[in-house]
């Protein structure tokens, strides 16, 4: 008589799920313009639609895309009860660019690889982007901060965010 | 803000500003906990989100065969150390309501008892009937040791769970592990040894010139074990998983849930309380084995083993509809003609299978060219055959083709090829009916193709691209020739025949059968089998379908197997050691407890009619039949889809409670008049605690707790004391308990 079947647990496992697609659907959430408190609702909320219909998580992409499609909905359904118009431009664009750039860990590697292109940034451009995203300054207060225009500081910001998105593209690749 | 990159601008959010994602799964997993498992619960606008996502395969959607209606998710009380509060009272039972209270839970018990009697002292005993129905359910709750004695689940979030289970060995079922004791006697010998080369090879003497090759088996030459041993693989087997996946097995049931149950998965109903006492009194130790063999041979209940097994055949081949279909082409006689016959024979599980699909003649009783089998097809008939493709993978191979009718299949292997030269094996069929009389035959004819030649009969089909492609008929690989000249060739025999003789055959037999036993097949949905769906217990599924083709298709053999098997013999008390192995939220099946399920419809009439002895008078055998059909009739609609589905409310909806409160079989089975129960316990010497007792015996095989016996005498005081006054009302509380309609 053989011994029994060696452990085949698959199919739905709630636990894991979160564990490894909420920092995706979180970050995601985010590149669609949520701030971290509505990032984390939405979140929640989104787990919470996919956990009532268990499905087979047999592949972790289509896990994911299933997961952001939700997470898009849930957002958009928000930004109407808010009465808010949101132009999400090209949301097709925009789920490529983040597969892409998210890769298969839901953008760690991408979040490495930025820091350490912020290391080679210049130093105005990069006190320009600490002033925008740690301090949450307005543009006008950078500018006034940097001793430039408004548009000089709209422009200095675009272009070390370009070359960011260039340096990381070329890490990941 | 600009948003020129907006996934930049996120991640430099994390970067310079902190904002990392949360670790949201404590707080997810309480929400869920508090959300309940209602689906109604769902914030709709959370169902609207779900609305257009490409959604995964999901788990366990259409019903199946013999599938239990499956309750709603229940999120855990912890998973992996998170703790949910509040922690869940109790995690037993399957339950058609979400979780509340306990409080909470007889409020709706008594919500639904809200019957009306006409007269006020009647109003009065429906309120304590009802109370006698909370009563019992919270004596079986009493009774499963689910509230006073439960230790809470939930812990700490430092806490993880005990990680280090004792293996425990397979456990020896009592009173009903088969020994290797004496052979029981059986219709057919089926313990003879048959390698593949003894198997028939059917259609070989009456086909014409051309005769297809076998599919190739994976079974050469199998030599079949003895019914011991397929027992105890299975024991084995399921021990093992259990152990590799950190669970202990639920206490064995005790004898009479384990009666009750054995009696209701293999004849389709309950015991009676002689049977019932009959069992529990008996001391043998093989009783179980004794119980099992003569539900399956003996001649007293030979005549409810066939009508329940044809019952569930037709259900599968055709669905509850399909028999009800007045406008069809089905005639459910002759259906339940063929199968009933089948069934008696113990007839070879593939050579039934053979003859459904390759059957021609006529569907109705009584005509010379009769062959019930014929009806399959029948009811299978739509443009081009597509519903007849669809039916036959899914019901005989256990594979879903309908998907790819229209597009390569998106999470299985199938293709559109696949499903068309499936569907070219069913092109010379031709039916012809005669509107006057009802009788529709189906014969077979040439096909000249769609582009017209017999000798290149083709079908064609359509690409998503609009590319137009063409199929010949194909099956595992093997290739027919294109002729479409029934004289050369009848497609749908050798498909028949090739079909008949696949391993796919065996495995999706088997995964229907366990599942009609255990709550749950190897796959979920049971008939949609392959690699993108893997089975649960792979090893197991295969060496029961090999055993299965060994022993020559015999159908009696696989249900012996599994009801005298160890899983069929747990309880389904769910105990803190194997909480995890929880189907109903989606996880794998295990099988360390029996799943409770609700009865199907045909096995609760069969058991009202059973536990009241309602005299099944008024009429033939054909006519208690029909009336059967039409008590069924109201619970289930055919949708009219490609796939043949169907929509049924007989699952906890409000029609099926209705019918339970005031149906007229309920009528009947609390009428003196009608039930010989009631009246022959009205009438004995009993004492009132026993006649009381007796009727727990009937409706749910065991006696009142002290907490029930308290509130039937309460219902006897309403009545001035006259117990046979009070003895319908008790009665009809009995019948409308959960725990009357559950398989437990």
């Amino acid at each position: 008589m053989s011994t029994g079947p060696a452990p085949s647990v698959t199919g739905f496992d709630p636990v894991r799920l979160i564990a490894n697609h909420q920092a995706g659907v979180w970050r995601y959430l985010r590149s669609l313009g949520c701030d971290p408190t509505l990032a984390e609702d939405l979140t929640q909320d989104t787990f919470l639609a996919v956990l009532q219909k268990p499905f087979q998580d047999y592949n972790p992409a289509a896990t994911a895309s299933y997961l952001r499609r939700v997470a898009f909905n849930l957002f958009i359904s928000n930004q109407r009860r808010a009465g808010k118009v949101t132009a999400v431009e090209n949301v097709e664009e925009l789920e490529a660019q983040f597969v892409d750039l998210a890769g298969d860990d839901h953008a760690e590697a991408a979040l490495e690889a930025l820091r350490i292109c912020l290391e080679h940034l210049g130093e105005r451009a990069k006190w320009a982007l600490e002033m925008r995203f740690r301090d949450d300054l307005s543009r006008t207060t950078i500018a006034d901060a940097l001793e430039i225009s408004e548009h000089g500081a709209k422009n200095l910001m675009q272009r070390a965010k370009q070359q960011l998105r260039t340096c990381i593209e070329g890490r990941l690749r | 803000m600009d948003r020129d990159d907006p996934i930049l601008d996120a991640l430099l959010g994390e970067v310079l500003g902190g904002h990392t994602p949360p670790d949201l799964t404590a707080r997810i997993l309480q929400a869920w906990a508090a959300q309940g498992s209602n689906p109604a619960n769902l914030d709709p606008r959370l169902q609207q989100a779900l609305q257009g996502a490409p959604m995964p395969p999901p788990l366990a959607t259409e019903p199946t065969w013999l599938e239990p209606v499956a309750p709603p998710v229940q999120p855990p009380a912890y998973v992996n150390g998170h703790a949910l509060t509040p922690p869940l009272p109790e995690l037993a039972h399957a339950e058609t309501t979400p979780v509340v209270t306990l409080k909470a839970k007889r409020e709706k018990v008594v919500g639904r008892s809200t019957r009306r009697r006409s007269s006020s002292w009647r109003g009065v005993t429906a309120i304590a009937g009802s109370l006698l129905a909370i009563g019992t359910l919270a004596g079986y709750l009493v009774w499963q040791g689910q509230f006073g004695e439960h230790e809470p689940v939930a812990v700490g979030p430092t806490t993880k769970p005990d990680s280090k289970v004792e293996v425990v060995p397979p456990k020896v079922v009592p009173n009903g592990t088969p020994t290797k004791g004496p052979k029981p006697a059986r219709d057919i010998a089926a313990h003879e040894d048959r390698t593949d080369s003894n198997l028939p090879r059917f259609g070989a003497e009456v086909s014409p010139k051309y005769v297809a090759a076998d599919p190739p088996s994976a079974w050469k030459d199998a030599v079949a074990s003895t019914d011991h041993e397929v027992i105890g693989f299975i024991n084995q087997s399921l021990a093992a998983s259990w152990s590799a996946n950190s669970v202990k097995p639920s206490p064995a049931a005790t004898d009479a849930e384990w009666c009750r149950r054995a009696y209701l998965r293999l004849i389709g109903r309950i015991p009676t309380v002689d049977e019932l006492s009959l069992f529990t009194g008996d001391k043998s130790p093989d009783k179980r084995v004794a119980l099992v063999d003569r539900l399956l041979f003996d001649k007293a209940y030979a005549a409810e083993f066939n009508n329940f097994w044809a019952t569930q055949w037709s259900n599968t081949l055709i669905g509850r509809s399909g028999m009800q279909d007045k406008d069809g082409l089905v005639n459910s006689e002759g259906l339940q003609q063929y199968l009933h016959a089948a069934v008696a024979a113990n007839k070879p599980y593939n050579k039934v299978v053979y003859e459904l699909i390759s059957a021609t003649g006529s569907n109705k009783p009584g005509e010379a060219d009769f062959n019930g089998a014929t009806n399959f097809l029948l009811a299978s008939q739509n443009d081009k055959s597509t519903l007849a493709t669809a039916r036959t993978t899914r019901v005989f191979l256990g594979q879903q083709l309908q998907c790819a009718q229209c597009h390569d299949h998106p999470f299985n292997k199938s293709t559109q090829h696949q499903f068309w030269a499936m569907n070219s094996f069913f092109r010379q069929m031709k039916v012809e009916r005669d509107r006057r009389t009802g009788v529709a035959k189906l014969i077979n004819t040439d096909f000249t193709g769609e582009s017209g030649s017999a000798n290149e009969a083709e079908v064609f089909y359509e690409r998503r691209n609009g590319q137009m492609k063409v199929a010949y008929p194909q099956f595992a690989g093997i290739e027919l020739p294109k002729t479409g000249d029934i004289s050369e060739i009848d497609r749908r025999q050798e498909l028949a025949r090739m079909i008949a003789a696949s391993d796919d055959v065996s495995r999706a037999a088997v995964n229907r059968i366990w599942a009609h036993f255990l709550g749950y097949g190897f796959t979920r949905p049971v008939d949609d089998m392959g690699e993108h769906n893997a089975a649960s217990q792979p090893e197991l599924l295969e060496r029961l379908a090999k055993e299965f083709k060994a022993h020559n298709y015999d159908t009696k053999s696989l249900l012996r197997w599994i009801a005298l098997s160890e899983p069929f013999g747990l309880s389904s008390k769910i105990e803190a050691f194997n909480v995890a192995d929880a189907p109903q939220m989606g996880t794998v099946p295990l099988f360390s407890h029996y799943y409770t399920r609700q009865m199907q419809a045909e096995e609760l009439y069969e058991s009202l009619v059973a536990a009241a002895q309602i005299a099944k008078t008024g009429g033939t055998p054909e006519e208690q039949y029909k009336a059967r059909l039409a008590w069924l009739g109201q619970f289930t609609q055919s949708l009219k889809t490609d796939e043949g589905d169907e929509a049924s409310t007989f699952n906890g909806t409000i029609p099926q409670s209705l019918m339970m409160m005031n149906g007229e079989l309920t009528q009947q089975a609390i009428s003196s008049e009608h039930s010989h129960l009631l009246k022959r316990v009205a009438e004995s010497q009993m004492k009132p605690q026993e006649k009381v007792e007796h009727l727990f015996l009937a409706a749910v095989a065991r006696k009142p707790q002290k907490r029930e016996l308290d509130i039937a005498n309460q219902l006897i005081a309403a009545h001035d004391g006259q117990v046979n006054a009070a003895l319908p009302d008790i009665w009809w509380a009995l019948l409308n308990s959960n725990e009357f309609i559950l398989d437990h």
